[in-house]
């Protein structure tokens, strides 16, 4: 019997309706790639499903996908299979953080803790947390082939240019081999 | 209330927090840590200390917006009222990152609910501080505090 609980993230459909007011940078913060993941994020909206064993939690690429690329989730998951705790977080469609702390043989003990609306008329930082074991591997494949494809997508639109998606993960060529990044 | 003017009796406090990190301080006044141009802290359009905040929670947005938005995510959206809110809540949040509930002792925003309910006059909101010490979020929230606070002005009235 498997003693490890799935871990998954893809797309779903596009997300036609549009919940907030577009990017706009008029004093000029940021760069062309941070820009360019926003407007991705927007212009290109869509559910996020995420399964964690049993738990299933739907997220929008703008913004909660944004926030975790913002939170440079390549060199997280570098961090990640050199044994390094690490957080996934969300604070917008769900309040919601995944502590991801490795151990010893390919294992990772998650820590899967909801916050905000617990009920629904107090907001508070008090968690509710459940536990999984996730496979190490599993959990980091998935997570770079979701970025791959991400970021494949950020260039197809003309949002990013391949130099920048190379260049943001670079942290995966520290756990993956040369191909992990291609442009 | 003080029609959205601080008093000293309404100098904002926070209830909860969960500091990540209290090693260095970070956002306006301090060090600029984080990649590339220091935002404009003061100016609550800086996309990069208060992007989401604006986009998903600002003033601006429409009751409909809200509403699909709590609908598709089964979850309270918050509101500001005023955009130069967000910008008194980043001077009064401690300077390290982390989760705080700042309560702001005045009408700070509304909270809608899926089924179209709007709660109005909330006076906390939820913040969260960056490693680099930009808001990653900030959106008025409801607590027992408040529901409470509205219950006795109702009856006041």
């Amino acid at each position: 019997m498997n003693k490890y609980s799935n871990f998954t993230i893809h797309l779903e459909e596009p997300n036609c309706e549009k919940y907030a007011e577009p990017p706009d940078d008029s004093l000029g913060e940021l760069s062309h790639f941070e820009l360019g993941l926003k407007l991705f994020c927007f212009e290109c909206d869509r559910l996020v499903s995420i399964e964690i064993g049993q738990e299933k939690i739907k997220v929008f690429l703008d913004p909660d996908i944004c926030m975790v690329l913002e939170d440079e989730l390549p060199k997280k998951l570098s961090e990640l299979s050199q044994g390094k705790p690490i957080k996934i977080e969300f604070v917008e469609s769900v309040c919601l953080t995944l502590e991801l702390q490795p151990f010893a043989n390919d294992r990772i003990s998650c820590n899967f803790k909801k916050f905000g609306y617990l009920s629904p008329n107090e907001f508070t930082l008090k968690s509710q947390n459940q536990h999984f074991q996730l496979h190490k591997t599993q959990v980091i494949t998935e997570l770079q082939e979701f970025l791959e494809q991400l970021m494949q997508m950020a260039i197809n639109g003309g949002y990013i240019t391949p130099e920048e998606k190379q260049e943001f993960l670079m942290p995966l060529l520290t756990i993956a081999p040369a191909s992990a990044i291609s442009s | 209330m003080h029609n959205g003017r601080d008093t000293s009796e309404d100098t904002p406090e926070v209830i909860e927090q969960d500091i990540i990190d209290q090693t260095v301080e970070v956002g306006s006044g301090c060090n600029w840590t984080g990649s590339g141009i220091e935002p404009q802290w003061d100016n609550p359009k800086s996309i990069k200390a208060y992007d989401h905040i604006d986009r998903h929670h600002g003033p601006k947005l429409k009751p409909l917006n809200f509403r699909g938005r709590a609908a598709s995510k089964n979850q309270p959206q918050g509101q500001w009222l005023n955009a130069q809110d967000w910008v008194k809540a980043e001077q009064v949040t401690p300077k390290y990152p982390g989760c705080y509930i700042i309560n702001f002792k005045r009408s700070i925003g509304k909270v809608h609910y899926p089924d179209g309910t709007i709660i109005e006059n909330v006076t906390h909101a939820f913040i969260r501080r960056k490693p680099d010490g930009t808001f990653k979020s900030a959106y008025p929230v409801l607590n027992n505090a408040t529901l409470s606070s509205l219950n006795r002005s109702d009856e006041d009235e």
